[in-house]
């Protein structure tokens, strides 16, 4: 009862993509206190500018940890007067979570996004202090990464177009959520391309 | 508080199982069943041998004819697979081969007078084991050992009495469920979705009917289902140290059963 | 076993917690009042460990109140899509009042320091406000915004009620009637009663309440 794995008490989970000339990014809607769900409502992933960024693990640290990135995205933009690039993103996070290497955020973001230098598609992950995994197909974290590792690794091919993409990522993450008791209750994907960004909420078994 | 030396004895534990790796997968299809496994054998980091054999095929012997076309076992053969700890495995196939020849021999069968209706004039027909008494006998070797369980995730794939293709899979005390498809041991977590996607079409609409019509459940063909194994395999070998080297596919249908060898990764 | 939790209706927020304390096998007082009113828009329910809920409560009215009056005569200068915004059109002259989405995410953040500090402050709360917003915050600041939440075990039998009966246009009336309805099923499933009931009452429109709802009367209407 009091001492259990903080990163499995509130269950979740986000992957994120590559396709051409675009990134998705989804997460599954579930907050959980261990076996009881308490909110189907609780949306990991967060937009900063153009940079999107998925936070799964103890709760209570996603929420520490995305307002002081927002306040960080707010103070970048001040002093720069400029958007913020994926890839300085996935550094600043990388420092933010290493600043607390002996006391950390039990938490594992994942960054996706579409650099404006390069155009390339970008997308990252961390573990909870900060190591950086900047993949060039795809990104999983959460409870259920196990079982979104194969369904990525089985279903993923680089060089998809956005529907493709689309497609691809929604399966992964509902059929992964399913086969963990403490993922799922609703889905929300993210396409990102160049100049249009759409939100779609999936259904998905409530159970 | 330092601890004082000789205060208290020092415990030393054995322990009796060990995690041996691997994943093993069962597919049933119409007229067919699969059962795949990878070849590696590992403890911890290290690898013990690139080529193990986790699936025996359990048959009746084998004609000249069966032999000259390379088959393996016949339509009423038991593919057996166990994954987990490998000597449990080694030892709960032992078991259940040595209560096959029992049932199956004809030995037994000899009719004392008057109990003639035993055997409903049947003693002349070859004996087999169907798969539906396989596995309940299975479950009471396992829950026979309840309290030291054999370590195992346990896969029996064969043809029904109707000869359609059948699954059956086990927890390490005997629980069992005939099922489509099932992955067991190290790669099931990363399997078992696809397979529910793939298989039996989890997750998966009609285009156009705004998710309110589910896409119709219907047998895979042999070849589909090969290809699905060995695109899972392939992934879970990507993903998983303790899976790889080589893939072992036993394909039993009416023929008998064909068994495929390929390569994975030895990385 | 407390009883702590919320639902909102069409037009107001209720606010339920139980006023018996128990120690172990004991129930030391009838009369425990497990919420504060941090001003008469926004009530917070607390359970949790016993010196903690009552210090935590009294910190966070405080500070609000503090920072309430600190600020009442200043400019606010806020961030729009990253630059300042402009307040001149902003309303100001009244006095600073923080919205219950401010005090909520005020105590998850002190919770959220709290957690890693020598000894954390035990406690769960519910805040619920007269605008209409419900927040479910725990000792590790985990918060969620909900038209109905409930803490503590009571969530395992009050929630599949609220799940299944809550509408979003409850009246007043049907609202307390439903939460009459988990407090029944509560004392039916738990293995101690909760006694008598505080309720709060924030609307919209009209003053808050406050009223208790006895146990025997709760009785006598199942």
């Amino acid at each position: 009862m009091s001492q259990q794995d903080p990163s499995t008490i509130n269950g979740g989970i986000v992957v994120a993509m590559t396709g051409k000339d675009c990134v998705a990014i989804a997460c599954d809607l579930r907050l959980g206190s261990q076996s009881l769900g308490v909110a189907n409502n609780f949306e990991k992933i967060h937009q900063y500018g153009k940079t999107f960024i998925g936070f799964t693990g103890l709760a209570t640290d996603t929420l520490t940890l995305s307002a002081e990135l927002k306040y960080q995205h707010n103070l970048y933009k001040l002093k720069e007067n400029r958007g913020i690039q994926p890839e300085i993103f996935a550094n600043l996070i990388s420092h933010k979570l290493y600043e607390k290497r002996f006391g950390p955020y039990f938490s594992t973001p994942v960054v996706a996004g579409i650099s404006d230098e390069s155009g390339e598609p970008y997308v990252a992950g961390f573990d909870c202090i900060g190591c950086i995994d900047a993949a060039k197909d795809f990104i999983v974290s959460g409870t259920a990464s196990d079982q979104l590792f194969g369904m990525c690794e089985a279903l993923y091919e680089p060089n998809l177009e956005a529907d493709d993409l689309f497609e691809t990522i929604s399966q992964a993450l509902l059929n992964a959520a399913d086969r963990d008791a403490i993922s799922g209750w609703g889905a929300a994907v993210y396409m990102i391309t160049k100049d249009k960004v759409t939100k779609t909420y999936l259904k998905s078994r409530q159970d | 508080m330092v601890a004082q030396y000789g205060k208290e004895p020092i415990q030393h534990q054995f322990n009796p199982y060990s995690d041996n790796g691997g994943t093993l997968l069962g597919i049933a299809g119409e007229d067919f069943a699969i059962l795949a496994s990878d070849t590696r054998q590992s403890v911890d980091y290290s690898i013990n041998t690139r080529l193990s054999h986790k699936i025996k095929v359990i048959t009746p012997d084998l004609s000249s004819e069966d032999k000259k076309n390379k088959l393996v076992g016949t339509n009423k053969s038991i593919l057996f697979g166990t994954n987990g700890f490998s000597a449990d495995g080694d030892a709960l196939t032992e078991d259940f081969e040595e209560n096959y020849k029992f049932y199956t021999s004809n030995q037994n069968k000899k009719i004392e007078p008057g109990f003639e209706f035993l055997n409903n004039g049947n003693e002349d027909k070859e004996s087999s084991m169907t798969m539906q008494s396989a596995a309940r006998n299975v479950q009471h070797i396992l829950y026979g050992k309840r309290f030291f369980p054999y370590y195992v995730h346990t896969i029996l794939a064969g043809l029904d009495e109707e000869g359609k293709g059948c699954v059956y899979s086990f927890d390490p005390v005997g629980s069992y469920e005939r099922e489509q498809c099932r992955v067991g041991g190290a790669g099931a977590s990363l399997i078992m979705p696809f397979l529910d996607n793939q298989v039996n079409f989890k997750n998966q609409y009609i285009p156009g009917t705004n998710s309110t019509e589910r896409k119709k459940l219907e047998y895979l063909t042999l070849e589909e289902c090969l290809k699905l194994v060995k695109d899972a395999f392939t992934s879970v070998t990507e993903r998983h140290i303790t899976v790889g080297d080589g893939l072992e596919i036993f394909i039993i249908n009416k023929e008998g059963v064909r068994l495929e060898y390929h390569a994975l990764k030895k990385d | 076993m407390d009883a702590l939790f919320g639902i909102k209706t069409e037009n107001e927020t209720i606010l339920v917690t139980s006023r018996n304390f128990a120690r172990g096998i004991s129930i030391m007082n009838h009369q425990d009042r497990k919420y504060i009113m941090i001003s008469d828009k926004i009530a917070m329910g607390i359970v949790g460990e016993a010196g903690d809920t009552a210090h935590f409560a009294a910190y966070i009215k405080a500070n609000v109140k503090l920072y309430e009056n600190s600020f009442a005569q200043l400019p606010t200068i806020s961030f729009k899509d990253g630059e300042v915004a402009s307040d001149a059109d902003e309303k100001n002259d009244e006095e600073h009042v923080l919205s219950t989405k401010n005090i909520a995410n005020f105590v998850r953040l002190e919770l959220a320091k709290s957690l890693r500090s020598r000894k954390p402050y035990q406690v769960n709360l519910v805040i619920a406000g007269a605008d209409g917003d419900l927040y479910m915050i725990d000792y590790l600041g985990t918060m969620v915004k909900q038209p109905y939440v409930v803490q503590g075990y009571a969530a395992f039998y009050a929630m599949s009620l609220l799940d299944h009966h809550y509408r979003t246009n409850l009246s007043e009336e049907e609202g307390i009637e439903l939460a009459k309805m988990c407090l029944k099923e509560i004392n039916l499933r738990m293995p101690a009663s909760v006694g008598d009931v505080d309720i709060v009452v924030l609307s919209k429109t009209k003053a808050p309440r406050q009223f208790i709802i006895a146990d025997k009367d709760l009785r006598k209407s199942i």
